[in-house]
């Protein structure tokens, strides 16, 4: 399982002033719900689901 | 609400004082469980073993930096003293939701359960598609 890291500044994910991390990627409807976009251009697998900014790989976690 | 600093916990503590034998690595791990119930975590001699980790569409633990955790301070009344984290955010919830049941926070390594408690209201939280489930955690010794 691929855990990435989202380091936009202004994603409130994670800690405050720390970068968030997340599995998977926000959907094409999460990201027209986030941004009122019909068709919007990033999203699925590494897109941050909080504010649908491309992240950075972190870690590959195994499965537990 | 139910808390618990499991025996696993609580030797990485005696490991630092008095035993002065471990040093913990920051960051640490905030995670999120479904197992126990909403009210209810493990018994002393569990362990992260007995744990179950949500694993919502998104879902990913957060890191808890030595550095971020506030000043210390009293914890009222009188009680002991304590340390407030800044409030966590968890990733958005995707396609898959779920009930949870509270927060634990593991060593670095996310080997050992430092601690784990429910939600201070005792209510499970619901985590349906587009939810955000943020969490403030609190470190505290009592006299």
């Amino acid at each position: 399982m691929k855990v990435y890291r989202c380091e936009y500044v202004a994603c409130s994910l994670g800690g405050v002033g720390q970068p968030g991390y997340f599995t998977g990627g926000i959907s094409a409807e999460q990201v027209t719900l986030l941004t009122g976009n019909p068709e919007p251009g990033d999203h699925g697998e590494g897109v941050c689901p909080n504010c649908g900014q491309p992240a950075e790989l972190d870690h590959d976690e195994e499965e537990s | 609400m139910a808390q618990m600093m499991p025996d696993e916990g609580l030797d990485i503590v005696l490991g630092q004082i008095p035993k002065d034998t471990a040093k913990y690595t920051s960051p640490l791990n905030l995670a999120l469980f479904t197992s126990q119930t909403a009210s209810t975590v493990i018994t002393h001699a569990q362990t992260i073993a007995n744990i179950t980790e949500t694993v919502y569409t998104n879902y990913a633990r957060q890191s808890l930096a030595a550095a971020t955790w506030g000043a210390v301070a009293e914890r009222p009344t009188n009680l002991g003293r304590q340390s407030t984290y800044p409030q966590v955010t968890f990733p958005t919830c995707g396609a898959t939701g779920a009930t949870i049941n509270g927060f634990y926070i593991t060593n670095n390594g996310h080997t050992i359960c430092l601690g784990q408690a429910n939600f201070d209201d005792v209510t499970a939280v619901v985590l349906a598609q587009n939810d955000i489930i943020k969490v403030t955690p609190t470190w505290a010794y009592l006299h």
